[in-house]
């Protein structure tokens, strides 16, 4: 069983995290014509050709 | 004495493996107690593995350009037998009964391990000022950091303790200690070095690669820790290399000297036959926010059966897992799918130039304990302003390497960062060699 995070480390980072995530909301939103529909989990980058 | 230096005169026998590690461990001894750059010394299977090389390079047996070379691991790389503690109490007394993949590939070239360096705790965090191990102190000067979180790796290579150091690179964990500590860091494309046996941090984020005084010394060991992985061999000529300045992001916000030092950096690789060109670069804070989310939930993930021992953590390191808890699986998802984005926009970018010079870091090496720095007249958390040039080659998965371009007033390192497109590390550390020739350290 994991422990609750304690109320005051809550209200201290709480704000930390919201903003961050506003950060995110928004730049989510601003590019999302060109987010695919698809689950866009690609961790490495693809070579544009094959190499050795 | 770099590397090459070093075994050309162990090859003419002017010097032996031994007294070889013999003269980094005095070093160590000399400088350790100040700066805690190690961790775990080895003294006794260093001089032992330095004799056995000694005794092969006499009967005829030559491993390459590692054989007999004096270097050391980031302690959360896993060596067979020592201590490997990440930084943490968590892993405090852990013994590997193996070796990380990249450990056996330098040994194997014939490297003589001289021990294990200090690090950001579980390296999360860029001060490397570890509350279980001890602060790492920056050589240049010691009421300051040596950036992280490989941090005792940078003051190693930095000080000549040892040869090369190994690191690893979630957010920026070996290019910061290598801007605060002038020396060559690199972070290859993702992937490209094997992280089984290292300990994980962001899944979709960590790297492994070298730290050296010199790029031909990260060179040497990056091709052996690459081994036969993909690669795409450099173009022969500077003056086929397209490096691009951007006009958007990377300055802005950066130190008056730093940007300074990184803009005559690029006039010396026109001088040297480079072609510059003026750019502008996709949103680097869509792809930090993106970056700094992904990194939040993967590491609360990776350390949630850690998390009832909540005593056993720095407060930073702490306060960083509690905010991975509190965010909401979809942003994680988005911010996965936001990376996807910034990767076509940046892939589009790199098909006019061949590589991007940016600072590695906005400020020099600040002070230890420095929890806001000053830049353009705003206050900025260090951790945020430390990163923030760093962090997104990490979401992309692109090469970028950090090499010393001059220094501040204060006598301090400045990094110049190197971005290339992915598998291209060859025409980063060409291009680094021909700079750091020509480039004040």
């Amino acid at each position: 069983m994991i422990p609750a995070i304690p109320c005051e480390q809550v209200e201290r980072l709480q704000p930390v995290v919201e903003a961050l995530l506003e950060d995110l909301r928004r730049y989510t939103q601003a590019l999302a014509p060109q987010i695919d529909l698809a689950l866009a989990y690609q961790p490495a980058p693809e070579p544009a050709e094959s190499v050795s | 004495m770099t590397i090459r230096e070093a075994g050309d005169a162990l090859r003419a026998r002017r010097i032996s493996c031994l007294e070889l590690t013999s003269q980094c461990l005095d070093r160590i001894f000399k400088l350790n107690p100040r700066l805690n750059a190690f961790l775990t010394v080895t003294e006794e299977s260093a001089r032992a593995r330095a004799r056995e090389l000694d005794g092969e390079l006499a009967k005829g047996t030559d491993r390459g350009p590692l054989h007999g070379i004096p270097i050391a691991h980031k302690d959360l790389i896993w060596t067979k037998g020592v201590r490997t503690t990440s930084g943490s109490k968590l892993f405090a007394d852990f013994v590997p009964d193996s070796d990380a993949s990249v450990v056996e590939k330098l040994d194997a070239a014939g490297a003589v391990m001289l021990g294990k360096t200090g690090l950001h705790e579980l390296a999360y965090g860029v001060t490397s000022d570890n509350p279980h191990f001890g602060t790492i102190r920056n050589p240049r000067d010691p009421e300051r950091s040596p950036g992280g979180s490989s941090g005792g790796s940078g003051v190693a290579v930095a000080t000549g303790m040892a040869y090369m150091a190994t690191g690893t690179d979630t957010g920026g964990s070996i290019r910061i200690p290598a801007s605060f500590c002038g020396v060559a860091g690199l972070k290859p494309t993702y992937g490209v070095v094997d992280r089984s046996g290292i300990q994980p941090l962001g899944f979709s984020l960590d790297h492994v690669g070298p730290l050296a005084a010199s790029v031909a010394d990260a060179r040497v060991t990056f091709e052996l820790m690459a081994g036969n992985s993909r690669r795409r061999p450099a173009v022969k000529n500077i003056g086929e290399i397209r490096i691009g300045l951007p006009d958007n992001f990377y300055f802005s916000g950066a130190a008056a000297e730093v940007r300074d030092a990184v803009h005559q950096a690029a006039r010396k690789a026109e001088h040297l036959g480079g072609r510059v060109t003026h750019v502008r670069v996709p949103d680097v804070n869509a792809l930090n926010a993106a970056g700094r989310v992904i990194l939040l939930a993967e590491a609360s993930a990776l350390y949630e059966p850690y998390l009832a021992r909540r005593e056993d953590f720095g407060s930073d390191v702490l306060a960083l897992l509690d905010q991975g808890r509190m965010v909401p699986a979809p942003d994680y998802v988005n911010a996965q799918r936001l990376r996807k984005v910034l990767l076509n926009e940046f892939c589009a970018l790199f098909e006019s130039i061949d590589c991007l010079f940016t600072p590695t870091t906005p400020i020099t090496a600040p002070r230890i304990g420095e929890k806001e720095v000053e830049l353009d007249g705003r206050r900025e958390d260090t951790r945020i302003a430390a990163t923030r040039l760093v962090r997104g080659m990490n979401g992309l998965g692109f090469p970028a390497l950090s090499i010393p371009c001059g220094n501040s007033s204060a006598g301090l390192p400045i990094g110049l960062q190197m971005i290339g497109r992915p598998f291209e590390e060859d025409l980063l550390l060409s291009l680094g060699e021909a700079l750091e020739q020509a480039l004040p350290r």
